[in-house]
Parts: structure tokens; C-alpha cells; sequence
């Protein structure tokens, strides 16, 4: 008894502490765990508030029956305090079952008894949420069949009370007056509570959307950053590259010194590939896609006379294209992507060949845009095939590449639903075939 | 010989040697004006509406310059440039990664070219051909 009493006052300050900052998940379940607690409170109260009722209006037995509510709701106090919260849930709905089937049973329908099956099945259906919710469903059923038995059936026990009329209205006063206090007070916390929980929705969305707005403009400063640091990094750079091609371009040189310039020359592209491709990336992670329609052969001419000028060589380019020439994407990603490869593929050419080429060839399947990019260059060995896609992965020890383009292509493809596939033969050529998704 | 007549607008000294040394390797007659500043090359632009000075042919324009950008200095003189300037190819120049610098340069009807730096001698052959 102390026990319960104890219990009592503990699920009292359970009652009381709405924890603001709970977590998220299982909402609907803690409003259920508050609003058994309240439940049991209820039940309580009007174990005591009907059993004087009931004294007093000389119904002796229903008074009786009234008092194994108090006992009833102390071991349901027990029990939430224990932390078994299921079986108090179930046994709370049990006690109210039984103990207003029992008062059924000693007075009659007429009364207006059965109201009080309304509120509680409506608190059976909010205490018995989430996992329970089966549980709930099968006590409020059977309250339900409960009902109409009490209703039709002819389920005695003791003495038949006659009713005069006016005990009746007076019993059906107190019986509707009860049932809407209680159905009142459930629909209220309920209110409440998704006031509540609302009102903490839309406090965490104005913080999600001011984070949001924060993270826009840090991202947006960013991209300034790095393009200024890349365009001051990068001039130097290009700078020295030039007056380097400017200088060989002097025929009386001696065959050591050009060999010295053309390492040197060498090595500032190597810096301003590096250059390049961090920009990508950075480019590719922070920036959104914007998708537009462009033509692909005008895209390809470009990269094509622009890689010839600035590798100065002799390099046959072919672009075929099946079907329309303009599809829909992020032109500036597709763009770096066919660079990067076209690129790789004027690296790695055979260097004592007299035909080298790369082969660009595009063609719609169903909607998506297929696209084949071939070369009669040094080509991949099966061995180094499966990492080439690698993060800083680099083929060869020329000293050429970053390690960064294949992958820099893939992870910009990947955001422009497109893949990226590789069949080599060492000494053959590669072909790089890339599926992308036209998008609206 | 050729005997164009080029603008340069270009903040950069280096680049500025490179590109009139390389001009004057392929075309042996061509006048060159330099100009370090978006600010010169406004009020040299500005100036030839007014007089008898046979304008430039051949104009580069860095896109990245302090004070004004190659492309906020077309657009103070675009007036000039169905003038005076009608006969005048415009390339901008530009060390620049980014595609939207392209394509920005090659949405204005009146721009030829974009060209990336560092300029090679293939590079401006093409230019001062006028291809």
C-alpha cells in the first residue's frame, strides 16, 4: 500500500514533465504513456466520486463494486512506476471493463450506464499506441461487444433495483455528466498535446531553415573563394607555361636546354591539371546542378580545339552523333567530365605512332544519351583497370596525371545520374563509355 | 605582311610581353597598343569617337582585371561597338576554370572567341588571321 502510494506520487511528476526536448521518434507513443497516467487518475477519482455517489443514493452493492477501483488504479500506479507500462496499459482498460460490466449488472440500461463505454474506448485506442496498437484494437472490440451484450442480454446479478422515474433522471444526470467530463478531459490533453508537438515542429523548422540559409551563404562564399584562389594560383602558373612555349619556340637552342625546358613545362601542367581538378571537385561537391539543353557537338568542337592548342600536336579528332545533337543536363558537368577523358586520352597517345586519335560517338537508347570516347592509345592493363576510378589512383609514373580526373568524373556523374565504364586493352586503346539520364 | 592593329587589356605584365611578343613573331607590321587598365583602355575606347584614328581590328580583353572586368568594360562602350568598332574582332582572355566565364563570353553576339591562357603561337595565328 505505502508502495503504491509512493508509485502514486511518482506518476504524478511523470504526469506533470512534458519533456520538451525528447526525442523525436515515438511521439505518439509518449502522448499515449501521458494520457495513461491521466487515465489512471480518473479512474481513481471516480472510483471514489461514484462510490459516495452511490452511498448516498442507497445503491449499496454498486458502491461496492466502485471501491475496487481504488485498490484497481493503485497497482496501475504500481505498475507504470515499475516501468511496465504495457501491462498497465491493458490491465487499466481490463479494470474499467470490469468493474462497468459488474455495475451494469446491478442496475439497469436505462440509466444510461453504457455512455461510459465511449470514453473508454477512446482511451483505450490513446493509451494502447504504436507496437500495442493490436492490443488496443482487440480490448476496444471486445469493450464494444461488451456493450451490446449488457445491452440486449439479460445479465443480472442480485436484486432487480426498481426505478422510480425520477431516480432515473437522476441517474442518467450523473451518469452523462460523468462520461462527458471524462470524454472532455481525454479530447482536451489531446488538444494539447499536438498543440504542443506542433508548436515544437515549427520551432525546429525555423532553425532548420535559418541553419539552411547559413550553410547557403558559407557555400556561395566558398565558391568565391576558391575561384579567386584558383584563377591567383592558377595565372602564375600559366604565366611561366607560356613564356616557357615561348622560348622553345627559339630553334637555336641547345638539345640539353630544351630537354630542361620541357621538364620544366611539364611539371607546371602537372601543377595546373592539380590546379583544375580540386576546382572540379570543390565545384562538383558544393555546387548544385543546373539543367539546361545545349548541343553536344558544339560542346565537343570546343574541347577538341582547345586540348589541340594547348598540346600543340598533331591529333586526328572524330565526332559522330546519332540523332539529335542537343540533349538536356548539366552542361557545365558534362562539359569537365568529356574534357577530363578527351584530355586523357591526348595524354596517353602513342607516341611513335602516325595516326593517333580519339573517336567521340553519341546516341539516344530509350531516354538516355550513350557515349563512346575511343582511342588507339597506351590503354589500361586488366591489373589496374578495377582502380583507375580511385581517389589519387595514377596508372602510370610519367608524372602526368593527378590521380583525381577518372574519379572527379565519376562522382560528377553520379550527380548527374550518369555512370561511367572502361574497356582497355594495354597497348590497344581504351574506350570509356558513359550512360547519362537526360533530365527535364 | 598582316599590319593589324591590336588592343591588349591586360593588368598582367608578364602576359602582356607573352601576347605582343607572339603577335609580333606572326604578324611583323602589327601595331600594338597596351593597356594595363580596364580605366586606359575605356578612355583610349572612348576617345576614338571623336577622332580621325583608325581603330583596332583586333581587341583581347582580360576578364579578370581590378576596377573593371573585361566584360563590364564591353559593356560601357557597346555603343562604339557597332561604330567604330564594327570591323574589330573581340576575343576575351582568360585564365579562368570556369565554363560559366566561356559561355557568359560567347553569349554576346559581338564577342569571336574565348580564349584560355596561356595563348600559344597556333592559338593566336587563328586570331590574327581573323579565322
Amino acid at each position: 500500500m505505502i508502495k503504491s502510494i509512493v508509485s502514486l506520487f511518482k506518476s504524478d511528476l511523470q504526469f506533470s514533465k512534458i519533456d520538451p526536448d525528447g526525442p523525436e521518434e515515438g511521439i505518439l507513443e509518449r502522448k499515449g504513456d501521458q494520457m495513461h497516467i491521466l487515465q489512471i487518475w480518473i479512474v481513481l477519482i471516480y472510483s471514489m466520486l461514484f462510490s459516495l455517489i452511490d452511498l448516498f443514493l442507497g445503491f449499496y452493492e454498486q458502491s461496492i463494486i466502485m471501491l475496487i477501483g481504488i485498490p484497481g488504479s493503485m497497482l496501475t500506479f504500481a505498475l507504470v512506476a515499475k516501468g511496465k507500462k504495457l501491462i498497465s496499459k491493458i490491465w487499466n482498460s481490463a479494470l474499467i471493463n470490469i468493474i462497468l460490466g459488474l455495475i451494469c449488472m446491478y442496475t439497469t440500461t436505462a440509466t444510461g450506464i453504457l455512455i461510459f463505454f465511449i470514453p473508454l474506448i477512446i482511451g483505450t485506442q490513446i493509451a494502447l499506441q504504436g507496437k500495442a496498437r493490436k492490443i488496443g484494437m482487440f480490448i476496444s472490440i471486445f469493450s464494444f461487444v461488451e456493450m451490446i451484450f449488457l445491452l440486449i442480454g439479460d445479465l443480472h446479478l442480485g436484486n432487480k433495483y426498481v426505478l422510480t422515474d425520477e431516480q432515473i433522471e437522476t441517474e442518467i444526470f450523473i451518469n452523462l455528466t460523468g462520461a462527458t467530463v471524462a470524454t472532455l478531459i481525454q479530447i482536451i490533453l489531446i488538444l494539447k498535446l499536438s498543440n504542443q508537438i506542433e508548436e515544437k515542429l515549427i520551432e525546429k523548422s525555423g532553425q532548420l531553415n535559418e541553419k539552411n540559409l547559413e550553410l547557403q551563404k558559407a557555400n556561395t562564399e566558398l565558391d568565391n573563394f576558391v575561384y579567386s584562389v584558383s584563377h591567383d594560383l592558377r595565372s602564375p602558373v600559366v604565366s611561366v607555361k607560356g613564356l616557357l612555349a615561348l622560348v622553345l619556340e627559339n630553334k637555336q637552342l641547345d638539345e640539353s636546354v630544351i630537354q630542361y625546358l620541357k621538364m620544366g613545362e611539364r611539371s607546371l601542367t602537372h601543377l595546373d591539371d592539380t590546379i583544375r581538378e580540386i576546382l572540379e571537385y570543390s565545384r562538383n561537391t558544393r555546387v548544385g546542378p543546373v539543367i539546361e539543353k545545349f548541343d553536344v557537338r558544339k560542346l565537343v568542337e570546343q574541347i577538341f580545339t582547345d586540348l589541340k592548342f594547348a598540346a600543340g600536336i598533331e591529333m586526328k579528332f572524330e565526332a559522330e552523333i546519332v540523332g539529335p545533337s542537343e540533349i538536356s543536363s548539366d552542361k557545365s558537368r558534362f562539359n569537365t567530365v568529356l574534357r577530363n577523358i578527351i584530355s586523357n586520352a591526348v595524354k596517353y597517345r602513342k607516341k611513335d605512332i602516325s595516326d593517333p586519335y580519339v573517336r567521340f560517338k553519341m546516341m539516344h537508347v530509350e531516354n538516355k544519351v550513350e557515349v563512346y570516347i575511343s582511342d588507339n592509345g597506351e590503354g589500361i592493363s586488366s591489373a589496374n583497370m578495377e582502380k583507375v576510378f580511385d581517389m589519387f589512383y595514377r596508372g602510370t609514373s610519367t608524372g602526368m596525371g593527378t590521380g583525381l580526373g577518372l574519379y572527379i568524373c565519376r562522382e560528377i556523374l553520379a550527380k548527374i545520374h550518369g555512370t561511367i565504364s572502361l574497356k582497355s586493352e594495354l597497348g590497344i586503346g581504351t574506350m570509356v563509355i558513359i550512360e547519362l539520364q537526360e533530365q527535364v | 605582311m598582316i599590319g593589324n592593329k591590336y588592343l591588349l587589356v591586360e593588368d598582367d605584365e608578364i602576359f602582356m610581353y607573352l601576347h605582343s611578343h607572339i603577335i609580333k613573331n606572326i604578324d611583323k607590321d602589327a601595331i600594338i597598343i597596351e593597356k594595363r587598365s580596364s580605366m586606359e583602355a575605356l578612355a583610349y575606347l572612348l576617345s576614338l569617337e571623336n577622332s580621325n584614328e583608325v581603330a583596332p581590328n583586333r581587341i583581347l580583353l582580360d576578364i579578370n582585371m581590378p576596377e573593371l572586368g573585361g566584360f563590364q568594360l564591353l559593356e560601357k562602350i557597346e555603343h562604339l561597338v557597332k561604330l567604330n568598332l564594327k570591323d574589330a574582332l573581340i576575343y576575351m582572355v582568360s585564365s579562368s576554370l570556369y565554363d560559366e566565364d566561356r559561355q557568359r563570353a560567347l553569349s554576346y553576339w559581338y564577342i569571336k572567341g574565348f580564349v584560355e591562357k596561356p595563348m600559344t603561337t597556333l592559338q593566336m595565328k587563328e586570331i590574327v588571321e581573323g579565322k
